[in-house]
This record gives structure tokens, C-alpha cells and sequence, in this order.
């Protein structure tokens, strides 16, 4: 599981509006270099929820090796015009986080409620039990 | 458009050996022990009761044997658990005779025998049907509910410049190949797979400009639930497309299905882990209740139904044979009621339905 896809993924056991984001429990990770697409990347940029992302690369980080690269405290990706404008070292960290790095075997807890979901072979399974639905 | 038949005849002696070799098979299969709950999440092998369980294997066996017989309709419990099963290990028998694809094909000409292209016209022309694009903005962020393994999401962000998908499905299996799809075809950081419960979708409310369900609704236990997921999920003006099984509209002042009628779908539902159907007409009502806008709706069973007699051809060969009796009962059962969808489309009772709207702009 990428950080691109955690960044869609939320909680909603029963009684919570505020699953989201999912906290990161490392136990395996692997990174993965890929080439950047830099029209891809500006296009999804919008779509990504930036604070979000960048906990999650707190979260992960040190498990990493090597470590993830830094990436700005605070930016609005919604405009794309500005988008345009970051400059390529900023935009190949963005790429690094978002698609080269993977959860292999870990947990995705809801900061509400602290429900785990585990991921297994890089896959997430967020079904909820019938108490939680 | 003219429809150059109207029911689909199977010729007796192919139903005769078809049927004939759902007997034997099922005969020899059913003398293997299955498991309730799948425990394996990788390879659909069959799964072997332990010593432990033995007693309590054969109790629930002879239990659920009883309620097939009877075509007892499931629990919402024993369905998730029963759909994520039958995946688990129909996914790969089907993936090997018919490819990633997992649904119907379109079917004009209707003799046409290039069955993969036809299945990957059908997504190509349910989005022409649904107009999506013709406003020249393609969709960005598409969810695919009910995924099977991939081919829909991978076949549309390759459709669509700069789209990403996420697709969800209850079989770990399923997620697992569609990821490996994805990143055998170059696509994996476009499209990703998670496993999840459509009833209770893990993403935030508003995120999808394209919410993509192709036969995944026949699944849901309750389609209410199931289509207020799907608009909440939606974005502001985005575009939801439900391409699904239905029965037919009831006629004004019927208040339900004949018996005949009932007990064709309640045999499918054993088979293929259904739930009670519903009909065209109720996704249109549920949907404006829902507040959904433009809503639309199709019926095209005549274009795809030559897809069941090509599915049923292509299981009577000595590959899909073999494959259909190592993937054990459940698959052979759902080779079998496929005669069953014949009959319920030829009958008049089974519709596949299309349809779309979008959810409210801000």
C-alpha cells in the first residue's frame, strides 16, 4: 500500500466522523524508486490531501532506508497554475512519498477510535466488524 | 435497435452433458472438506477442515448442504463471508478461461466470438451511455465498488488521461491479483486495490468524480445502504454508473415476483451468493430518494446475452473441466446455475440494467 493510496483510505467504525487520517503502524516497508511523471503528478496533486500526506511521511519515515526525503511543513496543492510553478527537487520528493514507498505489513488505526485495520501483503483490509458497522 | 432474437435456446444435447458433468463433478467434489471461513488470503487452494473442527465441519456442512437443497436465502453475515470464499477460489479458474475481465460482454453483432474484446467493449460503451466525457471533462479520481480483480479500473485510468482508480472488493485473492495486474500492465501507481466492504466504503464523503459499480450490485444485501455509499463517496457533480442484475419492473399493482419466478433467482442466489433481487425501477427510486440528479436508466439484456451461452461452450472443454473440479463445489455449483441465468433470461425474469445520474453540484 502506497502513501497515495492511504491518503484516500478512512475509518467510519459506528460512532466516529473523524476517521481520517488513518494512523501508520510500520512492521515491514519497501522502497521502490520509480521515474517521475511530472504531468501525472500535477494532475493528481489537487486531489491529494496535503497534511495528511505529510504525517503519514513523519509517521513512516524513520523505518525507512533509506529515510524519506523531507518534504515542505505546509502547501496548498489545490491550485494547479501554482502547482506548476514548485520547483523539481520539491516535486521529485512528492513523487518519492506518494508512489515509491510501500506498506507491506503493518496497521492503519483510526485516531477516533484506535481500530486497527492490518494490512497484509500490501494490502489493506478495512471491513469492519458487525458491532462496528 | 432491432433484436434479431429474443430468447436464447441452448441446443439439448449441450444442456444434457452440461448438466450430466455438474452431476458427476459435483458428486465427487462434494466428498471434499470446506471450511465456513477462508483463512488463506493468497491462493484459492481448497481448504481442509482440521482435526479440531472436524465434528463442526460436517455439522455446518450438512447444515448449509440442507439449506441449498431448500435454497434458503443467507444471512447478510454468511454472505460477506460466503462472497469473499467463493471469490477467493472462482477467481483464478475464471481469470484462466476468460481473462481479467469479470462480467458480461457486449454483444452486437450478436454472433460475434472475440469474447475479451467484447467484455472490454462493454465498459467502453456503458461510459459512452453514460456520456461520461462528452462535457470534455474525463474523470480524475474513479472508485470501482465491487472490483473482482481489476479489469474495469485499469482499463479506464488507461482510458482516461491523468486518472487515478481505486477499487475495493471483499476477496482478499481478488485484491492481491488486481494489484498484480496493475503493476504487470504498468499501472500500479494509477490504480490500487484494497479490500473493503462496499456497504461501508473506507474513504471520505465527497472524494470521486466517477463511482463505478459493473455487476457488483447483484452482491448487496441492502441497496439502500449500497447506493447512499455510492452517492456519498461521489463528488459535488460527479457521475455515478450502476451496470447490474436485475428482475424485471413489477407491473402497476403487482406485489411481487410469481413463484415460478422466485424460485429460479433463489436457486442462483445459492450459487452465486445473492441477495434477495430487486428491479430497475427500485435503484431509480432509491436513487431519487437518495437526492441523486439526471437519473437514467437502460435495459440491455438482449445485447449481452449471448455471453452465457459463450460461457457455457467455453466450460465444456478438458482445461476448463479440469479447472472447474480442482476449484472445488462452490465454483462447480456456479458453472452450474449459469443454465439457471439462461432460463431467468429467457424467461423474462432476469434484466441487466444500466444505470446512471450525478450528485448534486455545489
Amino acid at each position: 500500500m502506497r502513501l497515495l493510496t492511504h491518503n484516500f483510505l478512512k475509518s467510519n467504525v459506528k460512532g466516529t466522523e473523524n476517521g481520517y487520517p488513518l494512523n501508520i503502524e510500520v512492521t515491514t516497508i519497501n522502497c521502490e524508486e520509480s521515474p517521475l511523471d511530472k504531468l501525472f503528478l500535477l494532475n493528481l496533486l489537487p486531489k491529494v490531501n496535503y497534511p495528511a500526506l505529510r504525517t503519514a511521511v513523519q509517521q513512516i519515515s524513520q523505518h525507512c532506508v533509506p529515510p524519506l526525503p523531507e518534504i515542505p511543513e505546509q502547501l496548498d496543492v489545490s491550485d494547479k497554475e501554482s502547482n506548476q510553478n514548485l520547483d523539481h527537487e520539491t516535486l521529485k520528493n512528492l513523487h518519492r512519498v506518494l508512489f515509491d514507498v510501500y506498506l507491506i505489513e503493518g496497521w492503519l488505526v483510526c485516531p477516533d477510535t484506535g481500530r486497527k485495520f492490518p494490512v497484509k501483503e500490501g494490502i489493506p483490509n478495512m471491513i469492519l466488524h458487525e458491532d462496528e458497522i | 435497435a432491432a433484436r434479431t432474437s429474443d430468447t436464447l435456446k441452448l441446443k439439448p444435447t449441450m444442456k444434457l452433458s452440461l448438466v450430466l458433468a455438474a452431476l458427476l463433478l459435483g458428486n465427487f467434489a462434494s466428498t471434499q472438506a470446506f471450511s465456513p471461513r477462508p483463512t488463506s488470503t493468497s491462493s484459492p487452494a481448497p481448504l481442509a477442515a482440521s482435526s479440531s473442527t472436524a465434528l463442526h465441519g460436517i455439522r455446518s456442512a450438512v447444515a448449509r448442504a440442507r439449506d441449498s437443497l431448500l435454497s434458503r436465502e443467507r444471512t447478510d453475515e454468511d454472505l460477506k463471508s460466503g462472497i469473499a470464499f467463493f471469490y477467493d477460489r472462482s477467481s483464478k479458474l475464471w481469470e484462466d478461461v476468460w481473462g481479467e475481465h469479470m462480467h458480461h460482454g457486449y454483444y452486437i453483432p450478436e454472433d460475434r466470438t472475440d469474447h475479451v474484446q467484447a467484455q472490454i467493449d462493454l465498459i467502453d460503451e456503458v461510459l459512452k451511455w453514460a456520456g461520461v466525457g462528452d462535457d470534455g471533462k474525463t474523470p480524475k479520481k474513479v472508485v470501482d465498488v465491487g472490483c473482482g480483480i481489476g479489469g474495469s479500473s485499469r482499463h479506464i485510468v488507461r482510458k482516461y488521461e491523468g486518472a487515478t482508480a481505486n477499487g475495493i472488493t471483499l476477496s482478499p485473492y481478488q485484491a492481491q491479483r488486481g494489484n498484480e495486474l496493475a503493476k504487470e500492465q504498468g499501472l500500479e501507481d494509477r490504480a490500487s486495490f484494497q479490500v473493503a466492504d462496499a456497504l461501508n466504503q473506507p474513504f471520505p464523503s465527497n472524494t470521486f468524480d466517477l463511482v463505478w459499480s459493473l455487476e457488483s450490485g447483484e452482491h448487496m444485501p441492502d441497496k439502500q445502504k449500497f447506493v447512499n455509499e455510492l452517492l456519498r463517496v461521489a463528488a459535488p457533480g460527479g457521475r455515478i454508473i450502476i451496470v447490474t442484475w436485475c428482475h424485471r419492473d413489477l407491473l402497476p399493482g403487482e406485489p411481487c415476483l410469481s413463484t415460478k419466478e422466485e424460485k429460479i433467482l433463489a436457486k442462483i442466489n445459492r450459487a452465486y451468493y445473492l441477495p434477495k433481487w430487486c428491479s430497475v425501477a427500485d435503484y431509480v427510486s432509491l436513487l431519487e430518494k437518495a437526492g441523486a440528479e439526471n437519473i437514467k436508466r437502460e435495459d440491455w439484456s438482449y445485447i449481452i446475452a449471448p455471453f452465457w451461452k459463450a460461457v457455457i461452450k467455453s466450460s465444456l472443454n478438458l482445461k476448463s473441466l479440469v479447472g472447474l473440479l480442482k476449484s472445488g463445489f462452490s465454483t462447480i455449483r456456479g458453472a452450474y446455475a449459469m443454465l439457471l441465468m439462461l432460463k431467468g433470461f429467457n424467461a423474462g425474469v432476469i434484466k441487466f440494467g444500466l444505470i446512471t445520474c450525478t450528485k448534486k453540484d455545489e
